[in-house]
């Protein structure tokens, strides 16, 4: 793609190679051992020779290296303007995620003298460097079509697919922390279920051990039974003192107590027979007195 | 084919989503195993003891036989014997006062499943007792 382009193929995957009008280039002996320490150097390589702007760096190691006595190695720098190009390229009717990947043509047109791109513009190499140039001014026998191009691997970064709002270090750190709280999330949820195996296999003990069925409502339906059934004979404790503590008279005294299911019948000899309300009258404290009867001085009734 | 940085993030915050989401769900379901452990441990411990105290037949058979061997009950005057209908009696007769009374405290303060008792007076100072025990 160069700035004359008219349009670019949409609604298509398409890679674009940047005519030189799009970025400036240097070719510089950097003592950087790789092209990753050699972009680090980039701002200061082009501060004062290129126009103020916002520019994205790059940096490709020469394939043809010199020997150098210091130690350093040739670099290709490169100094773009994302906003720039995205802009062109939508200008020219591509749409960001149409575009697979864009290149330099530095890295990409592999070829020696002058390269012809169309009517208008034709490429030239001088000193490795990659030039462009109008057409009228060069003769070219060699035209882009005829170029066998295999695609490096330095593709420009543009920012092509999250639309520009978040940037490589805001990304990074983004994903860095969710990993970090998927991984907190994770360790949680490995910490819980073990709280949770360990809190099953107690219960599954203690149902072993006791002996006691699976549901929780059938286990708070035995307790209560059990309860029950120890509160039945306390009660019935509880009664026959109740009734042991009846004050008799001298000359009175129990014939008979006895416990049939849950009433208690009591036979008890008075010393005399207007008594009979006073002793009916206690045990009506507590009990239901069913079936009173008297028999001489014998009192005869029925507690529930 | 580039993978989208925005689309790993979403997948990121999708799966940091779902454990979030699988974290509090399990989470919500340990308190109630807690608990259900917990009820298992307490009602077991405590049905245990109360069948301990009342519903053990061998202890039980015990606690009645220190009663009807007590060495202040004349031994030739208490019996007891197991029935057909899974009861167990035990029966004073001809008690004077001084051991009815001594019989009626011990007998009727064991922890034995009663299931009916008689008390008859025989005379002025006789008496004899029955208890009919669950085994």
């Amino acid at each position: 793609m160069d700035g004359s382009t008219k349009t670019l193929p949409n609604n298509e995957k398409i890679g674009v190679i940047l005519s030189p009008s799009f970025y400036w280039i240097r070719r510089e002996l950097l003592p950087a051992k790789n092209a990753k320490q050699a972009k680090e150097l980039a701002p200061s390589v082009f501060d004062t020779v290129i126009p103020h702007g916002d520019y994205s760096f790059m940096a490709v190691e020469s394939q043809e290296q010199e020997q150098n006595e210091s130690g350093e190695k040739e670099f290709f720098l490169f100094a773009y303007d994302t906003k720039a190009i995205l802009a062109s390229l939508e200008e020219k009717g591509a749409s960001r995620g149409d575009i697979e990947a864009v290149w330099f043509a530095q890295t990409e047109l592999l070829f020696e003298g002058a390269l012809k791109i169309d009517e208008n513009v034709t490429l030239v190499k001088n000193d490795k460097i990659v030039n462009r140039l109008p057409t009228q001014l060069i003769e070219s026998e060699q035209s882009i079509q005829e170029l066998s191009i295999t695609h490096s691997k330095h593709t420009v970064e543009l920012e092509l697919y999250n639309g520009g709002w978040l940037d490589k270090t805001s990304f990074h750190a983004l994903s860095i922390a969710l990993i970090v709280l998927g991984i907190t999330f994770l360790a949680e949820l490995w910490l819980v279920k073990k709280d949770f195996a360990n809190a099953e296999e107690k219960k599954e003990q203690m149902l072993q051990k006791y002996n006691l069925p699976q549901s929780s409502m059938q286990i708070k339906a035995i307790l209560a039974e059990t309860r029950d059934r120890e509160f039945a004979q306390l009660k019935i404790r509880d009664n026959l003192l109740y009734v042991s503590n009846l004050q008799l008279l001298n000359g009175e005294q129990f014939q008979k107590i006895e416990l049939i299911k849950n009433s208690i019948h009591i036979a008890v000899k008075l010393s005399k027979a207007d008594r009979a309300e006073e002793v009916k009258a206690f045990f009506k404290k507590r009990f239901t007195v069913a079936n009173p009867s008297m028999n001489g001085q014998i009192l005869t009734v029925e507690l529930k | 084919m580039r993978v989208q940085p925005l689309h790993v993030l979403l997948l990121l915050a999708a799966v940091t989503v779902y454990l979030a989401v699988t974290v509090f769900r399990t989470k919500e379901q340990l308190a109630p195993a807690h608990n259900n452990a917990v009820i298992a441990q307490t009602a077991g411990e405590e049905i245990k003891a109360m069948k301990t105290r009342w519903e053990d037949t061998k202890a039980n058979m015990g606690k009645l036989n220190s009663v009807a061997k007590h060495p202040s009950i004349g031994a030739a005057k208490v019996s007891l014997h197991e029935e057909k209908n899974k009861a167990v009696i035990l029966e004073a007769k001809g008690l004077d006062y001084i051991e009815f009374d001594l019989f009626c405290d011990k007998a009727l303060g064991l922890t034995v499943p009663l299931r009916s008792l008689s008390i008859q007076r025989m005379g002025d100072y006789n008496g004899s007792v029955k208890l009919e025990v669950a085994k």
